[in-house]
């Protein structure tokens, strides 16, 4: 009839088969624009019926705001009647080839799932090529996104299978995306359905107790993409794996405290009754347990140790891998685990009862993390307590328990002023020498009357701490202290507790209550000298070292409990006592906070092939910054067959490195930076890190029918298995069009149009003057 | 440096330890450092107009003389006096309290001078020198206490506190006199910080200088007596080592003891 119309007034429509309104100015932004038309004049509407009375006027005031409403939007949507050429389309159909790393598993006849898969479209051609008389065939790869394969894939379907992850579900919605959201008219999807994502969380167990609900999931997803049918690639009873699934645990591990590594493990197929599960602590098994598996089934596994050493390692899972095993890489997994001391157990002998102890005891004492074994000499052999042993509380002093057969349980130890000659063996003295060089313990050593005493019987003492002894035969000497801080002492964690280097100078320098000291002592030439008192020249108060492999502090007075007592009194608060002993104590404890020279990367795990950043600061002794060093790194254990080259390091900021590597094998790695200047070495540091496919798509390489077949069935499709025919594959014909070409006549860009919008607000203007509107 | 009493004694204890110990086979006899300074200070609260703070005038060199006799601590003949409208208390974790009559309030500034004391770890000890109930400086001493520790009331040392067995094993506390069997105290988290007796503890150790001790201990006698300068030991020894005595490593030599120890 239009068409007609169009004829009569000369419009030539011969070829055109369509005829359509189109607005040629719409755009995103139009329906905002509409909006505030439509708003604009139902306002002026409504205030301009408002006062009227009578129906027929209110009427007649809306109709014309209508009227010049409609108008209006045409001005601004242009409408065009538009003559249009179609073409009749072919139903799309998309085919999805499943291209994740489980498709690579062997199935039957020795060929790969993705090989089935690929084997039975080549067997199958005729069958895709009828389909596409009828249909638009598109073909896919896909893991968690459809990639578009080439033109002439029926020709030579080749595929490797190398994703990373299976996503069904989240690929379909991809792939509608990828299609413009076109209508389907269907789509087959050939998989193991070894599902990663939605797909597989809907048909969980917990999920399909609502089946109604995870079904309603489903086809929601599935919107727009026709009929789903899903084709199975692979088998199972030839299959044959053993997966560590899963691994959970505490994030820090502490030492001689129980530590449990959850191990999830899966067997495919036959594997053996008795399978062992270990655990290894860089190449030292640790734990291991035998388990019987069902093929099938989950097991979990505890793996229990007690760490017996602080620090970061390497530590892995290991299944053992049986003949034929479809995959070698899901029975290993490594990962780094720091190992903290829980507790600090610390020894505390006190020559005798001085308000010095009692200070520095409530402060050990109120720190959750010290157990505290202490033992004060409150009766010396000359005493006489006017009674017998049977109505005193004091106990002997178990040195030989405490000094031959359990001082390497105790992290730490504190001699204040305390002279042992008359209590223990020199033995016991050299034990404590030991334990700090060799076993790397902890010593503090507090003036007083008793200490620093120049004796053969404290050499072995003196040899491990910080100062030598005094030779003069006056050894502690009472007076006030004026103490220093040193330039060593300025940023040391020890005694830098108030942030800056003026703040730190000004609170040391500012303790005017110290009184008493040992005149020792002469620091060694490794001690870092943190404060000093100048009397009649300097002399070191507080003093550190390393000694072998423990850490000795010194303190050459036993007064610093007025420090804490006297800044109560005058400040309300002896919180910088405190934090100066809760310091010393992280530092002699060597917390990994606190180290000097430290190599860290940005994370524990990285992905293969990702770049892994180390950082490398670099202090001295006294913790200032070392500039222009040479720094290097190096692997010093890697995967096997895997040697990552050499790196040099970049100054980034004073003292901070940085490496920049890239790990492409999976495993553990611990990789050294070392540092010198000037031919000299400055500093050493190791750290490790595991390399690991942040997928778990080898973890469990069972087929999944079960999922596919939900699949199918919210798709209103069918599952297929291969080898079966895809003679079932029946897809729906849409009528689908495109326009290929096309006339537009504007409505709207012509005098009527105009002449009419201004008669009718010409006409609303009259209106209201003569219903004295104003 | 002049020789004093107790070196001299030292180094005789030290010589005859010695010949003890080599008998024990101890390897090598000590030579024991000089003491030149003390760990204990008498530091007594001052306070009102006259000497009602000081009814006991000589017994920080009589617990001295116990202290120094006794025990490894070195302590001070001396006594410091200590008023507390100024910070001189924060040099000194022990303080003695001390009268008979009622007294004057701390001023407010004196009463929040010894609240921050307390919260730094202080010990002080309350010694009613009349040795009576509701004698004047107890009335005083219970007033100030409820403005130092606001709605806190004094409870009684239990038998198992730590002040009965940190040098000696106790289960009494009289002074020279017995008027209450026992301690009272205010605790502040694990510790005790207020110590109070009503029985005169220092009447019961004070010494005419050289004339034996100035005042008559009653009901007990002399045992009453040594019992209270063992309190006095065990009240040093709880100042300066907290609860050591509690440590775990200490409980079963002292819960056999005190089974068999003499009644």
């Amino acid at each position: 009839m239009i068409f007609k119309v169009l004829e009569y007034l000369g419009v030539e429509t011969k070829g055109y088969d369509r005829l359509l309104i189109h607005f040629a100015a719409l755009n995103p932004g139009s329906e905002w624009i509409c909006v505030a038309l439509i708003a604009l004049f139902a306002a002026a509407a409504y205030f301009m019926v408002k006062p009227l009375s009578g129906r027929g006027r209110k009427g007649l005031i809306l109709a014309l705001h209508l009227i010049a409403l409609l108008l209006t939007l045409s001005l601004f949507l242009e409408p065009e009647l538009r003559l249009a050429k179609t073409r009749k389309l072919k139903s799309p159909i998309a085919i999805l080839i499943d291209s994740s790393e489980s498709m690579k598993v062997r199935t039957a006849g020795d060929q790969t799932r993705i090989g089935s898969g690929l084997s039975w479209i080549k067997d199958h051609r005729e069958f895709f090529n009828g389909l596409k008389e009828d249909y638009d065939l598109r073909w896919f790869s896909f893991d968690q996104k459809p990639n578009p394969l080439p033109a002439g894939f029926l020709d030579q379907p080749e595929l490797k299978a190398e994703g990373s992850h299976t996503e069904i579900l989240e690929s379909l919605s991809r792939l509608r995306d990828e299609l413009g959201n076109q209508q389907l008219s269907g789509v087959a999807i050939i998989s193991d359905g070894a599902d990663q994502g939605l797909l597989s969380e809907l048909g969980s167990p917990e999920n399909q107790k609502n089946k109604a609900g995870a079904e309603k999931e489903l086809k929601k997803n599935l919107q727009g993409l026709g009929k789903i049918y899903p084709i199975l690639a692979g088998s199972e009873p030839e299959l044959r794996d053993l997966a560590i699934v899963g691994i959970q645990h505490d994030g820090y591990g502490f030492v001689k405290n129980p530590f449990v590594v959850v191990v999830k493990v899966r067997a495919l197929g036959n594997i053996s009754d008795q399978t062992p599960i270990q655990l290894f602590q860089e190449d030292k098994l640790i734990a291991s347990k035998t388990v019987k598996l069902e093929p099938g089934k989950v097991e979990t596994v505890e793996l229990e140790f007690i760490p017996d050493q602080v620090g970061r390692f390497l530590f892995r899972v290991e299944t053992p891998l049986f003949q034929g095993e479809a995959s070698a890489e899901n029975n290993l997994r490594v990962f780094p685990l720091t190992i903290l001391r829980d507790r600090i157990r610390a020894l505390y002998i006190v020559g005798n009862p001085s308000w010095d102890e009692k200070f520095l005891r409530r402060v050990l004492e109120k720190n959750p993390a010290v157990d505290l074994v202490s033992f004060y000499i409150l009766r010396e052999m000359w005493d006489d307590p006017h009674g017998s042993d049977q109505e005193l509380s004091l106990i002997p002093f178990p040195t030989e328990e405490l000094f031959q057969k359990e001082l390497h349980n105790f992290d730490l130890v504190i001699f204040q002023n305390f002279f042992g000659n008359a209590y223990m063996s020199p033995l016991y003295i050299r034990n404590l020498r030991d334990y700090v060089v060799e076993g790397g313990g902890a010593f503090i050593y507090i003036g007083g009357p008793r200490a620093f005493i120049k004796d053969p019987f404290n050499d072995p003492l003196e040899e491990i701490l910080p100062v030598d002894f005094s030779f003069g035969e006056t050894n502690y000497q009472t007076g006030r202290l004026s103490l220093k801080l040193t330039d060593s002492g300025v940023q040391h964690p020890i005694t830098g507790l108030a942030g800056g280097e003026p703040e730190n100078r000004s609170l040391w320098e500012g303790i005017s209550v110290l009184e008493n000291y040992n005149q020792v002592l002469r620091p060694k030439p490794d001690a870092v000298v943190l404060v000093e008192h100048r009397q009649e020249k300097a002399a070191p108060l507080i003093a550190v070292r390393e000694a072998g492999k423990g850490r000795v502090m010194t303190i050459a007075t036993d007064s610093l409990w007025k420090w804490k007592f006297s800044q109560e009194g005058e400040q309300g608060s002896g919180k910088y006592y405190q934090l100066f002993w809760e310091r010393s104590l992280r530092w002699l404890m060597r917390d990994p906070e606190m180290k000097s020279v430290s190599l860290s990367s940005f994370r524990d795990r990285y992905q293969p092939g990702e770049e892994v950043s180390f950082y490398f600061q670099l202090q001295d002794s006294s913790y200032h910054p070392i500039s222009g060093a040479g720094v290097s790194l190096k692997s010093v254990q890697a995967p096997q067959g895997c040697s990552p080259q050499p790196a040099q390091g970049e100054e980034i900021s004073p003292g901070k490195y940085q490496f920049k590597i890239s790990l492409n094998c999976p495993g553990g790695y611990r990789f050294q930076a070392d540092a010198e200047k000037d031919g000299m070495a400055v500093g050493s540091d190791q750290a490790i890190l595991a390399v690991d496919k942040e997928s778990r798509e080898m973890e469990d390489l069972s087929i999944r029918p079960d999922l596919l077949e939900l699949l199918a069935q919210a798709g209103d499709g069918k599952l297929l298995k291969i080898p079966q025919s895809p003679d079932k594959l029946k897809f729906p014909k849409l009528s689908l069009e495109e326009i290929v070409g096309a006339r537009d006549f504007p409505l709207w860009n012509n005098w009527l149009s105009f002449g009419l919008l201004v008669l009718i607000l010409a006409s609303l203007w009259a209106v209201r003057r003569y219903f004295s509107l104003s | 440096m002049k020789m004093k009493r107790k070196d001299f004694f030292k180094i005789c204890g030290a010589g005859l330890g010695s010949l003890m110990l080599s008998r024990k086979g101890w390897p090598q006899f000590p030579s024991q450092p000089k003491q030149v300074k003390f760990d204990f200070f008498f530091a007594q609260i001052v306070y009102g107009k006259g000497l009602g703070w000081n009814p006991r005038p000589g017994v920080a060199r009589s617990l001295a003389g116990i202290i120094n006799s006794r025990t490894s601590v070195p302590a001070s003949p001396e006594r410091v006096e200590v008023k507390l409208n100024t910070n001189d208390a924060f040099g000194y974790p022990f303080l003695y309290l001390s009268g008979e009559n009622e007294f004057e309030p701390f001023s407010d500034d004196e009463i929040q001078r010894l609240r921050r004391w307390f919260d730094a770890g202080g010990l002080l000890l309350a010694d009613d020198a009349l040795g009576e109930l509701d004698s004047g400086f107890d009335r005083s001493f219970r007033r100030e206490l409820e403005r130092i520790f606001p709605g806190e009331k004094l409870r009684p040392l239990p038998p198992d506190h730590t002040v009965f067995q940190t040098y000696y094993l106790l289960d009494r506390a009289p002074g020279r006199k017995a008027s209450v069997p026992n301690l009272w105290g205010i605790d502040r988290g694990d510790l005790t910080t207020l110590i109070y007796s009503q029985n005169d503890l220092a009447g019961a150790i004070e010494q005419n200088s050289g004339q034996g001790f100035r005042y008559p201990v009653t009901p007990g006698g002399e045992n009453q007596r040594e019992t209270a300068i063992r309190l006095w030991v065990n009240l040093v020894y709880y100042g300066l080592c907290g609860n050591y005595k509690k440590d775990a490593v200490h409980s079963p030599f002292i819960s056999e003891r005190r089974k068999r120890r003499p009644k």
